[in-house]
């Protein structure tokens, strides 16, 4: 283990020169299988702190695993996952987590301030919620701007709106990593616009990692891609080529950039 | 109803007391655990415990009339099989990979084989139908103070874990990355599954229990829109179709678990009746203006 600190040690001086803080995330040759074939091979990974990070990879390509890893969720057979040097066990406190809303029993019985704060309930957690609790609830509605529709149904909410109260259940609890599984999964294009510019300014703050199938938005948004397909490569998003997306999707795909087409390299030598 | 009265006050005739009693003391668990096993849907795991307890009843059963130990009651044997079964089914619904709805479907039927199985290896005839559809002869003294300390017990529980069992339900995933012990609590609201049913069998039954858990609450999800108002209703309607259900096979001379059943049972069709035709008078209301 300590060998895999150290290598995660050297992996931040590496970086030192542009972040001083060390990773956030740190895996070091990870391997790991449900069954007999390795779904994720040789993994090594750093995320540092507020970066905007996309996973992305095709269906089955153990991007819904990596995830699973970082949050402690799955073992991996081989390796190491560190979340700010932690186990990720231990260190679920600085994780908030954001699911897919869909995946959720709707009829379930609940309001919007209700579903907010179970993001505050842990291991210990007495009947009631203290007032602060509840004004809390407010302020990360307020930031997912749904302050006013605190008493609503959950279920009576849009599906984009619904991903934003989730949102605010991850935020309530103040994590310094946020990580979403297909935040923009069964959501219309303007309210996809409408949380990837909520992202965008979360990741001012906090570590924003997303996991997605979409490449549409990536280049427009975060800092840095992961491609998964089995193994892991890291990229900053200018490098983003047709190219890569190919070897990684197995087809060609026309990468359209949004805004910048100049990539900052370029641009700062210009 | 004033024979009914009569009977129910009758000091030589506890009988109709006792089963009135067990029916309000009941219901307290009923609604609240009720409202938790609907709203998780996990209503199906609730039915293969809830079979699976004849297997207790037959085993106390024939402990007691084999081997005259008297202390061993069916009530007893009932809440011990309950609670063994919970635990399994909790453990095979969270780690069996595959075909889990075919096995925990089979042991449906698995206790209540065993349960016969004892019975008749039990000397002399016993009917399993009391056991199986309620019989309000089978509720005594004993049994109603056993009903009180189980509802402490219920009471006591859910109030331990209310904001994690009401997590959990909702989302069991994001719970678990909350460090919320997941495992135990499924284990917890199927073992406090299996209490609540053993504490409605002598009324209504081993079969005719699930009714009575998952009733009460479709009726009050059709009024009240929160879990904590969605318990308080469902132990109010409860008490309500128990009561009524009661007096009515009183009346009718009829057994008490299916006429409670069917009491829901009309309460709710009557609530889903009302709610359609306020839902389409609402449409119908609309283009007006």
């Amino acid at each position: 283990m300590s060998e895999k600190l150290n290598s995660c040690e050297i992996s931040a001086q590496l970086q030192n020169e542009k972040l001083s803080s060390p990773p956030a995330i740190c895996i070091r040759d990870l391997y790991f299988s449900y069954q007999k074939e390795y779904i994720l091979e040789n993994v090594n990974l750093d995320i540092f702190p507020h970066k905007f990070v996309s996973i992305i990879g095709p269906n089955g390509s153990g991007k819904t695993t990596l995830l699973k890893l970082i949050l402690g969720l799955l073992q991996p057979q081989k390796g190491s996952v560190l979340i700010f040097g932690g186990k990720p066990e231990r260190e679920r406190d600085r994780i908030g987590y954001v699911p897919q809303h869909f995946q959720l029993d709707l009829s379930f019985p609940a309001t919007v301030q209700e579903v907010v704060l179970m993001g505050l309930v842990h291991k210990k957690q007495w009947f009631r919620f203290s007032s602060h609790a509840k004004k809390k609830v407010y302020e990360v509605l307020d930031i997912v701007g749904l302050g006013s529709l605190a008493k609503e149904m959950f279920r009576s909410l849009s599906g984009g709106q619904r991903q934003r109260v989730l949102i605010a259940r991850a935020l309530i609890s103040q994590p310094e990593i946020l990580l979403f599984d297909e935040p923009t999964a069964h959501v219309d294009t303007v309210a996809e616009k409408i949380l990837m510019d909520l992202l965008k300014q979360i990741s001012r703050e906090l570590t924003v990692i997303l996991v997605s199938h979409d490449l549409g938005f990536v280049s427009k948004y975060v800092d840095t891609v992961v491609c998964v397909n089995k193994t892991v490569q890291t990229h900053p998003k200018n490098a983003l080529t047709g190219a890569v997306i190919q070897e990684l999707f197995g087809s060609h795909i026309e990468l359209v950039h949004h805004g910048r087409t100049q990539p900052p390299e370029a641009h700062h030598h210009g | 109803m004033g024979e009914l009265w009569k009977a129910f006050t009758d000091p030589h005739f506890p009988f109709l007391r006792y089963a009135f009693l067990s029916g309000i003391l009941a219901s307290v668990s009923f609604g609240v655990v009720g409202s938790y096993v609907v709203t998780k849907n996990m209503v199906s795991l609730v039915g293969a415990i809830s079979h699976s307890v004849l297997a207790g009843v037959g085993f106390a059963l024939f402990l007691q009339h084999r081997y005259q130990i008297g202390y061993i009651t069916p009530f007893y044997g009932a809440l011990v099989a309950g609670i063994l079964s919970a635990v399994i089914i909790s453990i095979v619904s969270k780690y069996l990979k595959g075909r889990q709805d075919a096995v925990i479907g089979a042991s449906w039927a698995v206790g209540m084989a065993m349960g016969m199985v004892f019975l008749a290896y039990t000397p002399g005839y016993i009917d399993p139908m009391s056991y199986l559809f309620g019989s309000t002869l089978l509720i005594t003294r004993t049994e109603i103070i056993n009903l009180i300390l189980l509802d402490i017990v219920i009471l006591g529980i859910v109030l331990m874990y209310y904001p994690q069992l009401w997590a959990y339900c909702f989302d069991e995933e994001f719970s678990r990355v909350r460090n919320v012990p997941v495992m135990f609590l499924h284990t917890l609201l199927l073992v406090m599954s299996a209490i609540t049913v053993v504490m409605m069998m002598p009324m209504v039954g081993i079969i005719l229990v699930l009714a009575q858990l998952s009733l009460p609450v479709l009726i009050a999800e059709q009024f009240v829109s929160r879990l904590f108002s969605l318990m308080i209703t469902s132990v109010i309607l409860s008490m309500f179709t128990s009561s009524v259900g009661l007096m009515g096979s009183y009346k009718l001379d009829l057994p008490a678990g299916p006429v409670i059943v069917l009491t829901s049972m009309c309460i709710y069709v009557i609530a889903s009746l009302l709610r359609v035709i306020k839902k389409r008078g609402i449409r119908t209301v609309k283009p007006k203006k």
